[in-house]
């Protein structure tokens, strides 16, 4: 162990996380960019806008910003997509997660690329997530790095409540997607590593805009209050119901997924309120989906209290979705439909892909599909019960770093 | 009462079903048409409805949404509502919802009226 470098690197953790109590959003650029100046290196913070498009560079004082970097053809492109470090244009690229959610790209001028540097550099772009995570509640600049559009209150509203779009833990990886992201209103998802159980939520609540979104709020809500409570699927459903029921004089409705996995055992239990049943997909191919425990969407009263059941074995993915992915349609008026959704889910989901690459080109496709602007909310959540894809979402630097 | 997309009328009614023939698409935009006429036939002497959806080629979740007020409404009173010549679409909307099971639904408006007079 080079003690000597980690004693300078350590000083740069310090000196991050000794200033960030005081941080505003903006501070986060310079304060970095200062910190890593001891070792010889200039820092620019690139953060992944909203509808996953391009990275867009904070602001440092007295610097000119960079324009947007798209996705493709540019080394931090690929540096955020596969979530690996990599040299290019004669600077390093490191990913910034805020523990596996992809939230942008860590660019490193001047030195480095000695024995050790990109698993330092990984350290310092790990704790800079965290940071944009935290600090971002505090003031709205990071927000507007991020948007490229203002967001509809619906939109706002949604965006609070949801949790980050990729959580791991060495067993599974869930990863969601939402779009339009500047207009959503009515689809909403959730999801809590509880231990051994992964809990699931997809929703999509009835209309369109505020209206519909406010009833995805209540709905998401309730479910969450008693579940955080110890409370069961069923009880989280009629949850709902009672909310949904008392909040609105007229008839609210969200269709939706209730879902428990167990990560030890792989086995799924689930009520389906109304909602397009989610896939199951092994080796490439749809094997299962889930059409047991079915009652009527949530918001409206229901006697039914099956509960559906699966059991997934390990390397299978669960995809969860609202049907403004599989009704969305080409200009000749063709759906997009399950079928479609399930090839394109074998086509991008390659080995070692990160899930939420995976889904942000599904999405990307769906988008494409369709002919002009959505007509409705499309949400994807897709869930991998494998330590590799887990592994996956996670920046690990191997010995040998590429120093050209 | 019209809208761009949507008509509803009267049909031949028979105390106390109230018959509504719809025509179009249900969807955001139109769907106040749909809720308004339902709302004034079930008056007084009606706490029965029969749509008659023969006509009808789209429904969305709004649209759901306004049937099933139409439904509260009619059971609070002691009704109820049935569909007569509910078309692939509209149907398939009803079964992915799991809503089918709360509609009963026949071929024609005169089945219909039938099954909503014995109270069914």
């Amino acid at each position: 162990m080079d003690q000597p470098a980690d004693l300078r690197w350590f000083a740069v953790l310090r000196d991050i996380l000794g200033g960030a109590h005081l941080w505003q959003p903006r501070d986060i650029p310079p304060g970095v960019d200062d910190a890593l100046s001891r070792l010889g290196l200039s820092a620019t913070i690139w953060l992944i806008d909203y509808e996953q498009i391009a990275l867009r560079a904070m602001p440092r004082p007295g610097r000119d910003t960079p324009g947007p970097l798209p996705m493709d053809a540019s080394p931090a492109g690929r540096a955020y997509l596969r979530v690996e470090s990599l040299a290019g244009d004669g600077r390093w690229w490191v990913p910034i997660v805020d523990g596996t959610e992809r939230l942008g790209v860590l660019e490193l001028a001047g030195a480095g690329g000695e024995t050790g540097f990109v698993e330092r550099a990984e350290l310092v772009a790990g704790l800079i997530g965290h940071l944009v995570a935290t600090v971002t509640r505090r003031g709205g600049d990071i927000e507007r790095v991020r948007r490229s559009r203002p967001m509809s209150t619906a939109s706002e509203l949604l965006w609070q409540l949801l949790p980050p779009l990729t959580a791991s833990e060495p067993r599974a990886v869930v990863s969601a997607i939402l779009q339009p992201c500047y207009e959503v209103g009515g689809d909403g998802f959730d999801y809590a590593l509880d231990g051994d159980m992964m809990h699931l939520l997809v929703l999509d609540a009835a209309g369109r805009g505020l209206r519909a979104g406010l009833a995805c709020a209540v709905a998401l809500a309730a479910i969450r209050a008693v579940r955080r409570a110890g409370g069961g699927l069923s009880e989280q459903a009629r949850a709902a119901d009672a909310e949904l029921a008392e909040q609105f004089p007229d008839t609210r409705f969200a269709t939706a997924v209730l879902a428990e996995l167990d990560l030890a055992t792989g086995r799924v239990r689930y009520v389906n309120a109304g909602h397009p049943a989610p896939l199951v997909i092994r080796a490439g191919r749809v094997v299962g989906e889930l059409t047991g425990g079915r009652r009527v969407p949530l918001g409206l009263p229901d006697e039914d209290d099956e509960l559906g059941e699966v059991r997934l074995e390990h390397g299978d993915r669960l995809l969860l979705y609202t049907d403004g992915v599989t009704e969305a349609r080409t200009p000749d008026g063709a759906r997009f439909g399950p079928v479609r959704l399930a090839e394109l889910t074998e086509q991008h989901a390659a080995a070692g892909r990160p899930a939420p690459e995976t889904l942000r080109r599904l999405a990307h496709a769906v988008l494409e599909h369709q002919a002009g602007p959505p007509s409705d909310d499309a949400t994807l959540m897709l869930v991998e019960w494998s330590a590799a894809a887990a592994l996956a979402t996670v920046p690990e630097a191997d010995e040998e770093g590429d120093p050209s | 009462m019209t809208d761009a997309g949507l008509m509803v009328t009267a049909g031949e009614s028979a105390e106390p079903v109230a018959v509504l023939v719809v025509a179009g698409e249900i969807d955001r935009d139109s769907v106040a048409v749909l809720a308004v006429a339902g709302r004034e036939a079930l008056g007084p002497r009606h706490d029965r409805l029969v749509l008659d959806l023969t006509g009808v080629t789209f429904c969305d979740s709004a649209g759901l949404s306004a049937l099933l007020d139409l439904r509260k409404r009619a059971v609070a009173r002691g009704g109820s509502v049935h569909l007569a010549g509910t078309r692939t679409e509209v149907l398939t909307v009803l079964q992915v919802t799991n809503l089918e099971r709360l509609f009963p639904r026949h071929a024609t408006v005169a089945d219909a009226v039938t099954a909503a007079l014995s109270g069914a």
